[in-house]
């Protein structure tokens, strides 16, 4: 067409081929290039091309190879001591639970807010195109705004996601007091004798908190559940207490130094570490009951004993005498139940307040924890989740919207049973592919997650306590922090974590591609 | 197919099933509509309280005396924090809150990965669309896509425990026998960072840029080859220019993500910005640490700050400016899209 309109510049009058230009002919204005340098070019831009492809191929191989070779040893080495582990300040024993559990509550708290949000967004954007001039403008600028929020570095959804979800910074309660609790319940703690613990219900946590000092008449319970077993107490006065306890502490003191050189015989100069075998184990613990009379039967008195000198090898300075309190501890423990006095309170012993949450348990604000975590990586993966669904329902035919239109349907009827359903498998596929993204993003959780937990988070009905509030761990999150530790050892643990990551990521984009073969084979 | 009943209208209760209320249906319709321009608006509002939390925290931060973690009352004045060279709140006796250190720091590790990243990725793009055998692609493509799949936290690792070790390896020997690396480059550098940033960006630019290019219609190859021109000629001096702006928007959203990066250059870059106001060359200095506007941010929150400090506060500021940042990027890289993009059909 342009070419019709503005006709070309006349060409000068020079011959196709350049060589037979004569002295005598005028210079052209555009000499041709010879074709050897031409086609070398041709040829040598290919091959820095291919080299270009290559080194994008060979990075890849690379990076799998330098992680497979540092965290293979280490994962299968001991497979499921490091799945089920915790972190622990030895690089050889961490492991990886806390964070493999902590990434699957996350991901099941995001793919439920994120996924509704983005299809229904997805579907206002696409399904109700306003025709007046206002809304029309209106809804160009939430597109362009989901485009912009695409574009938000994830480290400003981590301090979006402290400040407000975690902080309310619009209401009065901070983290630290919460404005508003369900699920939550006091109660009083009461301390026996042999270090066994009696629970009181407290109406509140003011009450919980008033120290109050325990009474006869108490319903005692022996856990701090509702639901909990009532346990008998006797609550008993300084001088009944004094001689039962003076009579259980004589005993005592004797086996602790028993113990005690048992224990210094075994280590290296009387203060080097301890080494005990399993033998050495069973005959310390015999030595320490030779002659003694306890009320408590002697043979599970010594199996206690046994496995608490077999923990000791190995230990060393200020951890053999923590050890040593404890097995004492322990033994008079056994020795107070068994003696019948396991269920005295002395009188006057003041109540320490515990709470249990249920499972259920929710805080305004969420705090530092799962629930927290879940909703800010949803604001980060929300853009991806509906610019994928706006793709798919855009590649329903409009002839169907129209069939279903035409027999009667109304406009919510028609996307309900002719949109979605052509569009469910490219949903399917953007949102598995948008969880991907967030199983592996780690800085929007740096400032929510907490990276040393001993425990496993999130709710846990029927197996034990746990809350959507707890603080967490995530697989990237743990694996950053190991990284960033000194010692080679936890680099190799990282180096590992990042195989079961890149494994997860992988089945996840897997089956976002079966997904989608599936469902185009079927079309 | 069963013939309709003629005559009689079907009865409540019939195989046609009782007619639905129009009332009801139409209040549900409005229901519908209601809950989804509420989730559109979620969206709106999620932009809104970005803007609101940085803005009210970062205004906060200037030009009143707050408490920094040490107990002594600091101001900082807008202008010291737009123009200032110096970055040093958790070190040194006078603190100073210049973000010029960040923002160097920033483009320090964005321009290294830009180096990397640019090139290599409109060759792959251009060999891609232009060269390659659909076998190929089909090949490349995955490991592309395989690449942009690797969270950054797996990158970070990467540069800290390959790329740092590869740089520093030593591979010069002296008369004396002695084995070493003429680069004076530390544990945590800049080249390190920015090259891992620049592998991450790398799918983004290619498949872009791909994009650009596949987009400029056949005809024009097809005239240029009339012409007699070469496919290095074709592609340099006739696709290429006909897909520029989607390559440059693509060259901006790429930048884009290279600045907002967090992992990588928390892990690998250190945490020393460039002294500007001490030691101007230090700009070009990329074998030692530096620090960026994300790596502060991450720096500040990881360690246990005060929240009314005013280090913690600072995170606001750097945040805001962050935003600010790879907002315009974005925007102007869809603007470019938009503007410059040559219609052909």
């Amino acid at each position: 067409m342009t070419s019709a309109t503005a006709p070309p510049p006349p060409k000068p009058p020079a011959p196709a081929t350049g060589e037979s230009a004569g002295p005598a002919a005028p210079t052209p204005k555009y000499q041709p290039r010879p074709r050897g340098v031409r086609r070398a070019k041709d040829r040598w831009f290919q091959v820095v091309c291919i080299a270009a492809a290559l080194l994008a191929i060979v990075i890849l191989v690379v990076l799998i190879a330098a992680i497979t070779f540092r965290g293979a040893p280490r994962l299968f080495g001991s497979f499921g001591e490091f799945m089920t582990g915790f972190h622990s300040s030895q690089p050889e024993e961490a492991g990886l639970a806390p964070a493999i559990v902590g990434t699957i509550w996350l991901l099941i708290i995001t793919a439920l807010t994120a996924i509704p949000l983005g299809v229904g967004t997805a579907i206002l954007l696409e399904e109700y195109k306003p025709r007046n001039r206002f809304l029309g403008w209106l809804h160009g600028f939430v597109q362009l705004n989901i485009t912009n929020l695409a574009g938000v570095p994830s480290i400003v959804y981590g301090i979006l996601g402290l400040t407000v979800f975690a902080q309310f910074i619009f209401f009065a309660g901070h983290a630290g007091d919460p404005f508003f609790k369900v699920g939550q319940r006091w109660y009083h703690t009461y301390e026996g004798l042999g270090g066994s613990f009696f629970y009181v219900a407290a109406a509140d946590e003011a009450e919980a908190k008033s120290e109050r000092p325990v009474e006869a008449t108490m319903e005692f319970l022996i856990a701090p559940v509702p639901g909990a077993e009532s346990a008998s107490v006797r609550v008993m006065s300084a001088e009944e207490v004094g001689p039962i306890e003076a009579g259980i502490d004589r005993n005592f003191s004797a086996l602790d130094g028993r113990i005690n050189r048992l224990i210094r015989e075994r280590r290296e100069n009387g203060r080097g570490p301890v080494a005990i075998t399993e033998e050495q184990a069973a005959a310390m613990s015999e030595q320490v009951f030779e002659g003694v009379v306890m009320q408590a039967d002697v043979g599970k008195l010594s199996g206690i004993a046994t496995a608490q000198f077999l923990a000791m090898n190995g230990l060393d300075g200020l951890a053999v005498t923590r050890a040593r309190r404890s097995l004492t501890g322990e033994l008079k423990a056994a020795e107070i139940a068994a003696s019948g006095a396991g269920d005295i309170v002395p009188a006057g012993t003041k109540a320490t307040p515990i709470d249990y949450r249920a499972w259920y348990y929710l805080q305004l604000p969420f705090g530092r924890g799962l629930l927290a975590g879940g909703l800010t990586l949803m604001l980060v993966v929300l853009p991806v989740v509906i610019v994928a669904s706006q793709e798919a329902i855009r590649s329903v035919p409009p002839s169907m919207r129209a069939g279903c239109l035409a027999l009667g349907g109304t406009k919510w009827q028609s996307i309900r049973q002719v949109v979605l359903p052509g569009a469910i498998p490219g949903i399917c596929t953007g949102s598995i592919l948008a969880m991907s993204r967030a199983i592996g993003e780690a800085a929007p959780l740096l400032m929510l997650g907490a990276v040393f937990i001993t425990f496993v988070p999130g709710p846990k009905p029927g197996f034990g306590e746990g809350t959507l509030m707890d603080s967490f761990s995530a697989l990237p999150l743990q694996i950053f922090q190991w990284t960033g530790m000194p010692d080679e050892g936890f680099r190799d643990a990282a180096a590992a974590g990042i195989i079961v990551l890149l494994v997860v990521l992988l089945s996840f984009n897997a089956l976002a591609v079966l997904i989608r073969q599936k469902f185009t084979q079927k079309n | 197919m069963t013939a309709l009943p003629t005559g009689t209208p079907p009865t409540p209760g019939s195989a046609f099933g009782k007619p639905r209320s129009v009332k009801l249906r139409d209040v549900r319709e409005k229901l519908i509509v209601a809950l989804l321009i509420g989730c559109g608006l979620f969206t709106v509002g999620t932009m809104v309280m970005i803007l609101y939390i940085l803005l009210t925290n970062a205004a906060d931060f200037f030009g009143h005396a707050i408490k920094d973690v040490s107990g002594e009352e600091v101001t900082v004045s807008l202008t010291e924090f737009l123009t200032g060279g110096e970055w040093n709140p958790l070190l040194g006796a006078e603190k100073h809150f210049g973000i010029w250190p960040l923002i160097v720091g920033t483009l320090q590790v964005t321009f290294v990965a830009m180096a990397f990243a640019l090139p290599l990725g409109l060759v792959v793009a251009i060999w891609l669309s232009e060269y390659a055998s659909p076998r190929v692609r089909a090949f490349i493509k995955p490991v592309l896509e395989v690449i942009a799949g690797v969270p950054t936290v797996v990158f970070g690792f990467f540069a800290l425990t390959f790329i740092t070790p590869v740089l520093r390896f030593s591979f010069i020997t002296d008369e004396n026998g002695q084995v070493w690396n003429p680069f004076d480059i530390g544990t945590y550098n800049v080249l390190a960072a920015g090259l891992a940033v620049g592998i991450m960006c790398l799918p983004i630019v290619t498949s872009l840029s791909e994009d650009a290019l596949r987009a400029v219609p056949r005809a024009l190859r097809e005239g240029s080859f009339g012409l007699g021109a070469s496919r290095f000629e074709t592609a340099v001096k006739v696709v290429v220019p006909a897909g520029l702006s989607g390559i440059v928007a693509a060259f901006l959203l790429a930048v884009a993500r290279a600045v907002g990066e967090t992992m990588i250059v928390a892990l690998a870059a250190g945490a020393l910005p460039p002294n500007l106001a001490e030691n101007p060359a230090s700009v070009f200095d990329v074998t030692s640490d530096t620090q960026t506007m994300t790596g502060y941010i991450v720096q500040i929150f990881l360690g246990d700050v005060s929240h009314a400090s005013v280090e913690y506060l600072s995170v606001y500021a750097v945040g805001f400016m962050l935003f600010l940042i790879t907002l315009l990027l974005t925007v102007f890289g869809g603007y470019v899209r938009q503007r410059f993009r040559q219609a052909y059909d």
